[in-house]
Protein backbone atom coordinates (compact mmCIF):
# COMPACT_ATOMS: atom_id res chain seq x y z
CA UNK A 1 0.00 0.00 0.00
CA UNK A 2 2.44 2.56 1.06
CA UNK A 3 4.21 1.55 -2.17
CA UNK A 4 1.85 2.38 -4.35
CA UNK A 5 1.27 5.49 -2.47
CA UNK A 6 4.96 6.52 -3.00
CA UNK A 7 4.51 5.73 -6.88
CA UNK A 8 1.49 7.78 -7.28
CA UNK A 9 3.72 10.69 -5.70
CA UNK A 10 6.22 10.26 -7.28
CA UNK A 11 4.36 10.39 -10.57
CA UNK A 12 3.72 14.06 -10.98
CA UNK A 13 7.01 15.01 -9.71
CA UNK A 14 8.94 12.79 -12.52
CA UNK A 15 6.64 14.54 -14.97
CA UNK A 16 7.12 17.90 -13.76
CA UNK A 17 11.28 17.77 -13.83
CA UNK A 18 9.98 17.52 -17.34
CA UNK A 19 8.68 20.74 -17.30
CA UNK A 20 12.43 22.20 -16.02
CA UNK A 21 13.77 23.10 -19.78
CA UNK A 22 10.38 25.13 -20.39
CA UNK A 23 11.07 27.10 -16.90
CA UNK A 24 14.57 28.05 -17.97
CA UNK A 25 13.12 28.68 -21.11
CA UNK A 26 10.64 31.11 -19.95
CA UNK A 27 12.52 32.64 -16.81
CA UNK A 28 15.30 33.97 -20.21
CA UNK A 29 12.15 35.25 -21.80
CA UNK A 30 11.18 36.86 -18.61
CA UNK A 31 14.68 38.00 -17.27
CA UNK A 32 14.83 39.46 -21.17
CA UNK A 33 11.65 41.73 -20.95
CA UNK A 34 12.43 42.92 -17.38
CA UNK A 35 15.94 44.04 -18.77
CA UNK A 36 14.98 45.12 -22.45
CA UNK A 37 11.46 46.28 -22.05
CA UNK A 38 10.77 50.20 -20.20
CA UNK A 39 7.62 50.20 -18.30
CA UNK A 40 5.79 54.19 -18.68
CA UNK A 41 2.37 55.58 -18.89
CA UNK A 42 1.09 55.29 -22.38
CA UNK A 43 -0.73 57.81 -24.51
CA UNK A 44 -3.56 57.89 -24.88
CA UNK A 45 -3.22 58.19 -28.62
CA UNK A 46 -0.43 57.37 -31.37
CA UNK A 47 2.53 59.54 -30.39
CA UNK A 48 5.54 58.76 -32.64
CA UNK A 49 8.69 60.56 -31.65
CA UNK A 50 11.04 62.49 -33.96
CA UNK A 51 14.34 60.29 -35.11
CA UNK A 52 17.11 61.38 -33.40
CA UNK A 53 20.36 60.68 -32.17
CA UNK A 54 20.12 61.31 -28.03
CA UNK A 55 21.32 59.74 -25.09
CA UNK A 56 20.00 56.85 -22.92
CA UNK A 57 16.16 57.24 -21.26
CA UNK A 58 16.83 59.06 -18.24
CA UNK A 59 14.70 57.67 -15.30
CA UNK A 60 12.88 58.82 -12.78
CA UNK A 61 10.97 61.36 -14.31
CA UNK A 62 8.66 63.83 -12.46
CA UNK A 63 5.68 64.16 -14.92
CA UNK A 64 5.68 62.69 -18.61
CA UNK A 65 3.54 64.79 -21.15
CA UNK A 66 2.39 63.73 -24.38
CA UNK A 67 1.86 65.76 -27.50
CA UNK A 68 -0.32 64.17 -30.48
CA UNK A 69 0.12 64.90 -33.90
CA UNK A 70 -2.86 67.16 -34.11
CA UNK A 71 -2.10 68.93 -31.35
CA UNK A 72 -3.70 67.12 -28.24
CA UNK A 73 -1.96 66.88 -24.70
CA UNK A 74 -1.97 64.43 -22.46
CA UNK A 75 -0.09 64.51 -19.20
CA UNK A 76 0.73 61.30 -17.34
CA UNK A 77 -1.63 59.41 -19.80
CA UNK A 78 -4.39 61.69 -19.29
CA UNK A 79 -5.59 63.42 -22.39
CA UNK A 80 -6.83 67.47 -21.40
CA UNK A 81 -8.45 69.74 -23.18
CA UNK A 82 -6.76 73.18 -24.02
CA UNK A 83 -8.01 74.92 -20.06
CA UNK A 84 -7.08 72.13 -18.37
CA UNK A 85 -3.08 71.84 -19.41
CA UNK A 86 -2.39 74.87 -17.96
CA UNK A 87 -3.81 73.95 -14.40
CA UNK A 88 -1.74 70.75 -14.72
CA UNK A 89 0.93 72.57 -15.87
CA UNK A 90 0.99 74.72 -12.80
CA UNK A 91 0.31 71.65 -10.84
CA UNK A 92 3.97 70.04 -11.50
CA UNK A 93 6.00 73.22 -10.14
CA UNK A 94 7.62 72.41 -6.81
CA UNK A 95 7.02 68.47 -7.18
CA UNK A 96 10.64 67.82 -6.69
CA UNK A 97 13.82 68.06 -8.99
CA UNK A 98 13.42 64.93 -11.32
CA UNK A 99 13.32 66.21 -15.12
CA UNK A 100 9.83 66.81 -17.07
CA UNK A 101 9.43 64.12 -19.88
CA UNK A 102 8.07 65.30 -23.05
CA UNK A 103 7.23 62.73 -25.65
CA UNK A 104 5.76 64.86 -28.87
CA UNK A 105 5.13 63.68 -31.87
CA UNK A 106 7.33 64.01 -34.95
CA UNK A 107 4.39 65.60 -37.02
CA UNK A 108 3.58 67.99 -34.30
CA UNK A 109 3.49 71.37 -34.88
CA UNK A 110 7.05 72.45 -33.71
CA UNK A 111 5.70 76.16 -32.08
CA UNK A 112 2.95 74.43 -30.17
CA UNK A 113 5.77 72.18 -28.27
CA UNK A 114 7.35 74.98 -27.86
CA UNK A 115 4.64 76.85 -26.16
CA UNK A 116 4.92 73.97 -23.79
CA UNK A 117 7.96 74.06 -23.25
CA UNK A 118 8.05 77.74 -22.00
CA UNK A 119 4.80 77.15 -20.13
CA UNK A 120 6.86 74.71 -17.99
CA UNK A 121 10.45 77.21 -17.94
CA UNK A 122 7.43 79.78 -16.33
CA UNK A 123 6.59 77.11 -14.04
CA UNK A 124 10.15 76.95 -12.71
CA UNK A 125 11.03 73.85 -14.73
CA UNK A 126 14.20 73.66 -16.12
CA UNK A 127 14.78 70.00 -17.10
CA UNK A 128 13.28 69.07 -20.10
CA UNK A 129 13.90 65.65 -21.47
CA UNK A 130 12.77 65.58 -24.86
CA UNK A 131 12.07 61.93 -26.02
CA UNK A 132 13.41 60.63 -29.87
CA UNK A 133 13.76 57.49 -31.63
CA UNK A 134 16.82 56.16 -33.10
CA UNK A 135 16.62 57.08 -36.53
CA UNK B 1 9.24 -5.63 7.21
CA UNK B 2 7.57 -3.24 9.26
CA UNK B 3 10.30 -0.73 9.76
CA UNK B 4 11.48 -0.62 6.30
CA UNK B 5 8.32 1.27 4.71
CA UNK B 6 8.07 3.28 7.21
CA UNK B 7 11.42 4.47 6.35
CA UNK B 8 10.73 4.68 2.67
CA UNK B 9 8.10 7.26 2.45
CA UNK B 10 10.43 10.04 3.83
CA UNK B 11 11.98 10.85 0.65
CA UNK B 12 8.39 12.08 -0.59
CA UNK B 13 8.88 15.65 0.87
CA UNK B 14 11.83 16.83 -1.31
CA UNK B 15 9.23 16.58 -4.14
CA UNK B 16 6.64 18.08 -2.60
CA UNK B 17 8.63 21.48 -1.25
CA UNK B 18 7.58 23.24 -4.35
CA UNK B 19 5.05 22.08 -7.04
CA UNK B 20 6.28 23.12 -10.08
CA UNK B 21 3.37 24.08 -11.87
CA UNK B 22 1.61 26.47 -9.95
CA UNK B 23 4.95 27.88 -10.16
CA UNK B 24 4.91 27.77 -14.24
CA UNK B 25 1.51 29.22 -14.08
CA UNK B 26 2.94 32.52 -12.17
CA UNK B 27 5.67 32.84 -14.05
CA UNK B 28 3.75 32.45 -17.21
CA UNK B 29 1.92 35.10 -16.28
CA UNK B 30 4.81 37.65 -15.09
CA UNK B 31 6.27 36.90 -18.73
CA UNK B 32 2.44 37.92 -20.21
CA UNK B 33 2.11 40.65 -18.18
CA UNK B 34 5.66 42.47 -19.19
CA UNK B 35 5.59 41.31 -23.09
CA UNK B 36 2.63 43.15 -23.03
CA UNK B 37 3.20 46.73 -20.84
CA UNK B 38 6.35 47.42 -21.67
CA UNK B 39 8.00 48.93 -25.06
CA UNK B 40 11.34 47.71 -26.94
CA UNK B 41 11.38 49.97 -29.14
CA UNK B 42 14.60 51.65 -28.58
CA UNK B 43 14.04 55.44 -27.57
CA UNK B 44 16.42 57.86 -26.25
CA UNK B 45 16.17 61.59 -25.38
CA UNK B 46 17.79 65.17 -25.59
CA UNK B 47 17.93 68.23 -23.31
CA UNK B 48 15.84 70.81 -24.88
CA UNK B 49 16.13 74.82 -23.56
CA UNK B 50 14.03 77.21 -24.03
CA UNK B 51 14.94 80.99 -24.13
CA UNK B 52 13.23 83.38 -21.99
CA UNK B 53 11.06 85.55 -24.25
CA UNK B 54 12.05 88.45 -26.39
CA UNK B 55 13.47 91.15 -24.00
CA UNK B 56 13.64 89.52 -20.93
CA UNK B 57 16.81 87.77 -21.66
CA UNK B 58 20.37 88.44 -22.97
CA UNK B 59 19.40 89.15 -26.69
CA UNK B 60 22.43 91.07 -27.66
CA UNK B 61 24.92 90.76 -30.48
CA UNK B 62 26.24 87.58 -29.95
CA UNK B 63 22.81 85.72 -29.99
CA UNK B 64 21.74 84.86 -33.85
CA UNK B 65 18.10 84.50 -34.56
CA UNK B 66 16.46 81.76 -36.87
CA UNK B 67 13.09 81.37 -37.24
CA UNK B 68 11.92 78.42 -39.30
CA UNK B 69 8.92 78.79 -41.58
CA UNK B 70 7.04 75.89 -43.40
CA UNK B 71 8.87 77.18 -46.81
CA UNK B 72 11.59 79.19 -45.76
CA UNK B 73 13.86 80.21 -43.31
CA UNK B 74 14.85 83.78 -41.58
CA UNK B 75 18.09 83.82 -40.82
CA UNK B 76 19.00 87.31 -38.56
CA UNK B 77 15.67 88.82 -40.58
CA UNK B 78 17.06 87.83 -43.92
CA UNK B 79 15.22 85.24 -45.61
CA UNK B 80 16.73 82.21 -47.13
CA UNK B 81 15.88 78.79 -48.61
CA UNK B 82 15.55 75.55 -46.06
CA UNK B 83 18.72 74.45 -48.34
CA UNK B 84 21.05 77.71 -47.99
CA UNK B 85 19.69 77.75 -43.99
CA UNK B 86 23.14 76.13 -42.50
CA UNK B 87 25.41 78.14 -44.69
CA UNK B 88 23.96 81.43 -43.98
CA UNK B 89 23.49 80.48 -40.64
CA UNK B 90 27.20 79.90 -40.02
CA UNK B 91 28.15 83.09 -41.68
CA UNK B 92 25.75 84.87 -39.31
CA UNK B 93 27.65 82.50 -36.26
CA UNK B 94 31.13 83.78 -37.82
CA UNK B 95 30.53 86.80 -38.87
CA UNK B 96 28.93 88.40 -34.88
CA UNK B 97 31.37 86.08 -33.53
CA UNK B 98 27.45 84.82 -31.60
CA UNK B 99 27.33 82.06 -28.66
CA UNK B 100 23.78 81.17 -29.09
CA UNK B 101 21.24 80.60 -31.41
CA UNK B 102 17.53 81.28 -30.79
CA UNK B 103 15.58 78.80 -33.05
CA UNK B 104 12.07 79.97 -33.68
CA UNK B 105 9.51 77.69 -35.21
CA UNK B 106 6.67 79.28 -36.52
CA UNK B 107 3.27 77.43 -37.02
CA UNK B 108 3.28 74.96 -39.33
CA UNK B 109 7.07 73.57 -39.33
CA UNK B 110 7.16 69.83 -37.83
CA UNK B 111 9.18 69.38 -34.94
CA UNK B 112 11.03 66.80 -36.69
CA UNK B 113 11.79 69.61 -38.87
CA UNK B 114 12.94 71.86 -35.90
CA UNK B 115 15.18 69.22 -34.22
CA UNK B 116 17.37 68.16 -37.39
CA UNK B 117 18.06 72.20 -37.47
CA UNK B 118 18.53 71.95 -33.45
CA UNK B 119 20.77 69.11 -34.35
CA UNK B 120 22.61 70.61 -37.10
CA UNK B 121 22.89 74.43 -35.38
CA UNK B 122 24.53 72.38 -32.24
CA UNK B 123 27.36 71.05 -34.59
CA UNK B 124 28.34 74.78 -34.94
CA UNK B 125 29.34 74.81 -31.48
CA UNK B 126 27.12 77.32 -30.39
CA UNK B 127 24.41 77.33 -27.65
CA UNK B 128 21.22 76.47 -29.23
CA UNK B 129 18.08 77.62 -27.26
CA UNK B 130 13.74 77.26 -28.96
CA UNK B 131 12.31 80.34 -28.69
CA UNK B 132 8.83 80.94 -28.66
CA UNK B 133 6.89 83.37 -30.36
CA UNK B 134 5.75 84.04 -34.09
CA UNK B 135 2.58 83.27 -35.83
CA UNK B 136 0.34 81.72 -32.68
CA UNK B 137 2.37 82.34 -29.90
Amino acid sequence: MIGLQNDHRRHPADRETGLLPLINVVFLLLAFYLIAGQLSPSAPFAVTPPEQDGTALETPVRTIIHIAGDGSVAIDGERLEADAIQRSIAAIEGQGAAPVRLVADAEADAARVVSILAQLRDRGVEAVDLVTRQP
Amino acid sequence: MGAGPRITPQPPPRHALIRLTPLIDVIFILLIFFMLASTLESREQISVGVAPPAGAGPTTADTVRVSLEPDAVVVDGRRVTASAMMSAVAAAVRDRNARIIHLQPQAGVSLQTTLQALERMRGLDVEVSLLEGGGEG
